[in-house]
């Protein structure tokens, strides 16, 4: 009667023989992408197969050209989030103040470019692609730095009181998403209106509506190209500049363990300000590089807002490292891109369930951990 | 027999134990006394307080929202942005079993459950969306958990958004009122109620007289009998109603005189008298102690029933005559909610004093440290979420019938668990009535905040967006706990100073028992503020006056603490000019 019976428990099992364990789990991640290659399979046959080629070409472009896009701007976000421990909702507000300034600084400076009373039109001369090209770069370097000095200016006398009260920096940067957003809907009007700078411009040529194509309905607009060089471009400087300047290394020793870093003698207080400063002008830049394509919109900043939170959570949240947020931007945009050309009822939740899924399978995201 | 005698024993238990349960509510009870008699008011034409109800009915829903926002986020410290969906699922099921033309053929089915079940379903649906959300809570902490929530709620959002046939597409769907409500003995119900909670108030004021035989007590008891009987005079239908309560306030003063001369004529005199001659404990007086009392309630009762009598006499009649009529959606709708709130308040109440709310707690403080102690951290985070989710939805249900349209944008957007994150912290995370208080802030200066930039300022109505961001972020660089937990933390040394209160000879201790006084009397000013009629301004400036002249008491106890600072800092500028 004293006898134990022991029960089989597949979990004790498991853990006595890791082996058996390590072929389980590869075996279920082939089980889990085959089905998931026949459900895409399916998906596809569902609606239809036709131009397969140039669908997939565009979709490769066109989310490679906004994961770039998704990159510049979640950088900001993650940088703040991972070295101040913000949860920044104005990032997004901040995004779509980019594109409008992006916007307004783009057609001043070209009203200023053909204004013949000026002398630059003495060194364009007839030019456009170089007018609307100097152009397009003051701009980006304008949005950029004027949403620098506004991140910078929110972090100096707001956001710094209140470090280590997590829930009352929320309440801090709801209140500036409403305040930014209000005031770009009253000067520029409603979620309804979408600006784009094409049809505004007074230049014919321009460089931004250029088209390469291939034939076959592979038609690319050069301006997502330029889009895709130039996120990696930024992406190199910011991997270069984190390993090799002496700055670059403080914040990513910060995000890893800010108070050592203090103890070291950083003055981490700075290092904020300028993190805030690196956030904010990353989501100008990407704003302005925007409006060309899909514009700059008061409605962008919560949409943007929560792709900034799938994108660092997939990239790794807490104590992660810059190259997952880098892919984690790659999986959203490619996945909506690819989504949007052959399933296109999933367009708006596919990340989410990717999301989803990653999580669950690794819950501190692709780079970090609990 | 046995069992007869133990009933009997239970119900004696229980009987005996309803002063104490008054004594330690008197606050609740006040406000809740105040907010159940309110709808009474109204007739069934137009009056100025069915406006006022309908904002506060909006408040309270959003309240059970934030109550349920804070459960996770104050007591359990779990950030969920997906609270939404717990809020949606409630409405969108309360939506299709009041109208289930929407649905296909097999599903319409639940068109047939009656509705208060409605309720109870869809509070269990959003239980169980809760325990979806919350197995993922086992490996995930923080903000992993709050993600996967944001992903469930923005799923539920795509599928309502892309499918026009399920959500009513542009327009949204519409929600007819349940008929339940339009029905006159629902109404005698919450009726019932608003009676039961009336005596209650009477019978804790007479508690609080007995106990406090001070004649500070009379000082207090004043303002709140000549402002009670007003509003009745105000709202009521005749005269005979408010004098009849006057006159058992006078009863109430009367068992006060009688009372204070019993006590503290002599205390040595009164020792010798119980217990030396008698040798034994006075008996309880008879007279004092049962029959005064219920002749009092008795008589507040019946003044209160001839005073609002023409009122529910007219609603019912309506009934009778007409079952379409609209007359009820509103007071009716008001009595639910609040009931629904009431129930919601004192259930999470209890739920925090129990050992189950200390373990949650304790996992919420150091996760690792309660589950060394032996505490199933996972259990306790699942069971939070189902609770909270099972009260989102009941707020949902709720929201959906009152609202009359839902769409994905406003039952299942992300803007709503933005706006439940505020309410919960403007009114302070981890408090019971933090949720509450920040609804009810953030609200009605939603609400407002046109007119008065309009008005007050003289600037273009469409900043109102901007100056709530102005109002958060001056909130919470001067309160960073929040409006009740800023307040909460100073209630110590603040009470502390208030009972040492003292002008000349002439003590003006406040004790712990008296600050029932001002929760009454400050809802009743901010009901005379909010009704914006001009006749009534006389009476909120008079309530807020008595209240402005208790604050100049609190400076005038604190003019060494002011003085000093001042002079600190006049010293500090002194420094800092140079040193001379």
């Amino acid at each position: 009667m004293t006898m134990q019976t022991k029960r089989f428990s597949p979990r004790d099992y498991l853990e006595e023989n890791p082996q058996v364990r390590k072929i389980l789990r590869i075996a279920m991640v082939i089980a889990l992408i085959i089905i998931g290659g026949l459900l895409v399979v399916m998906a596809i046959d569902v609606y239809t197969w036709d131009g397969f080629v140039a669908r997939t070409s565009k979709s490769v472009v066109n989310g490679l050209a906004l994961s770039m896009l998704l990159f510049l701007m979640v950088s900001g976000f993650f940088l703040i989030f991972g070295l101040c421990d913000v949860i920044n909702f104005a990032h997004g507000a901040f995004f779509m103040l980019g594109g409008f300034m992006g916007f307004v600084i783009y057609l001043g400076t070209e009203a200023l470019f053909l204004d013949s009373t000026l002398p630059f039109h003495l060194i364009f001369g007839a030019n456009q692609f170089a007018m609307s090209l100097t152009a397009f770069i003051v701009s980006a370097l304008g949005a950029t730095a004027i949403l620098a000095l506004i991140g910078g200016g929110i972090e100096f006398f707001t956001v710094r009181r209140l470090y280590g009260n997590p829930i009352a920096q929320i309440l801090l940067t709801v209140g500036f998403m409403f305040i930014i957003t209000q005031i770009a809907e009253i000067i520029w009007g409603p979620p309804q209106f979408s600006y784009f700078i094409t049809p505004n411009s007074q230049i014919a040529y321009f460089f931004m509506s250029g088209i390469l194509d291939f034939g076959e309905g592979m038609i690319f607009e050069i301006y997502r190209i330029f889009l895709i060089f130039l996120g990696l471009a930024v992406a190199a400087i910011m991997f270069v500049g984190f390993r090799k300047t002496r700055i670059g290394l403080q914040i990513q020793a910060g995000i890893e363990d800010s108070e050592m870093v203090e103890a070291l003698g950083t003055d981490i207080r700075k290092l904020f300000t300028i993190v805030f400063m690196l956030g904010a002008g990353l989501a100008g830049l990407s704003g302005a590089v925007l409006v060309p394509w899909i514009g700059a919109n008061s409605g962008h900043g919560l949409t943007y807002l929560i792709y900034a939170f799938v994108i660092v959570v997939i990239g790794g949240a807490h104590y992660g490292r810059f190259e997952g947020t880098f892919f984690g931007a790659l999986i959203v945009g490619l996945s909506m891109q690819f989504t949007a050309y052959f399933i296109p009822f999933l367009e708006n939740i596919i990340v989410f369930i990717i999301m989803a899924i990653i999580l669950i399978i690794r819950p501190g995201g692709l780079t970090g951990h609990e | 027999m046995n069992e007869e005698r133990k009933i009997v024993g239970n119900l004696k238990g229980t009987i005996l134990r309803i002063p104490s349960i008054l004594s330690n509510n008197r606050t609740v009870i006040a406000v809740l006394a105040f907010l159940y008699l309110l709808p009474l008011g109204t007739t069934a034409g137009t009056s100025p307080v069915r406006a006022l109800l309908f904002l506060i009915t909006q408040i309270m829903i959003f309240s059970l929202l934030a109550m349920s926002f804070d459960l996770q986020l104050g007591r359990s410290a779990l950030l969920n942005f997906g609270h939404v969906a717990l809020f949606g699922v409630g409405a969108y099921f309360m939506a299709y079993t009041l109208d289930a033309g929407f649905l296909p053929e097999p599903f319409n089915a639940i068109a047939a459950i009656p509705y208060p079940l409605t309720l109870v379903l869809a509070m269990m649906i959003g239980g169980f969306l809760g325990l979806i959300m919350g197995l993922t809570t086992s490996r995930m902490r923080g903000t992993a958990f709050a993600f996967i929530a944001l992903a469930i709620s923005m799923f539920l959002y795509n599928f309502y958004a892309e499918n026009p046939g399920l959500s009513g597409g542009e327009t949204g769907l519409g929600v007819p009122t349940p008929d339940l409500i339009r029905t006159a003995p629902f109404y005698l119900l919450f009726v019932a109620l608003a009676f039961v909670f009336l005596a209650a108030f009477a019978g804790m004021v007479i508690l609080y007289l007995k106990k406090r035989t001070d004649s500070i007590a009379l000082i207090l008891f004043t303002p709140i009998m000549i402002v009670f009987t007003a509003f009745l005079f105000l709202f009521g239908t005749n005269i005979y109603g408010p004098i009849l309560v006057f006159y058992a306030f006078l009863g109430m003063i009367l068992l006060f005189w009688m009372e204070r001369k019993r006590r503290i004529s002599d205390p040595l005199e009164y020792v010798e008298k119980t217990f030396a001659m008698k040798g034994e404990v006075e008996t309880t007086n008879k007279m004092t102690t049962y029959v005064i009392p219920f002749i009092i309630i008795i008589i507040t009762l019946i003044g209160l029933a001839v005073t609002f009598g023409t009122n529910i006499a007219e609603m019912v009649s309506l009934w009778i005559e007409d079952t379409t009529t609209f007359y009820y959606t509103i007071p009716v709708q008001f009595y639910l909610v609040l009931t629904c709130l009431v129930m919601t308040y004192f259930f999470i109440r209890r739920l925090i004093a129990s050992p189950f709310g200390r373990m949650v707690t304790a996992v919420a403080q150091n996760e690792e440290r309660a589950e060394a102690l032996g505490y199933n951290s996972y259990r306790a985070k699942i069971v939070v979420l189902v609770i909270s989710g099972a009260i989102a939805a009941l707020a949902g249900a709720l929201y959906a019938p009152f609202i009359r349209t839902i769409d994905p944008g406003t039952a299942l957007g992300v803007e709503v668990t933005i706006n439940a994150m505020l309410y919960t912290i403007i009114g302070g995370i981890g408090t019971l009535l933090g949720p509450i208080l920040g609804t009810g802030v953030v609200v009605y200066s939603e609400l407002n905040l046109v007119d008065f930039i309009t008005e007050g300022l003289g600037l273009p109505g469409r900043l109102w967006l901007v100056g709530l961001g102005v109002m958060y972020i001056f909130i919470v660089l001067f309160m960073p706990l929040g409006i009740v937990g800023s307040i909460g933390r100073r209630a110590g040394s603040i009470k502390e100073s208030l009972r040492q209160l003292k002008f000349g000879r002439f003590e003006f201790g406040l004790k712990d028992v008296d600050y029932w006084v001002f929760g009454f009397l400050g809802i009743m000013g901010l009901f005379f503020f909010l009704v914006e009629d001009p006749r009534f301004l006389p009476i909120a400036i008079g309530i807020f006056g008595f209240l402005g002249v208790v604050g100049f008491f609190l400076l005038y106890i604190f003019r060494g603490e002011i003085s000093s600072r001042i002079r600190s800092y006049a010293k500090k500028l002194r420094f800092a000019r140079g040193g001379d």
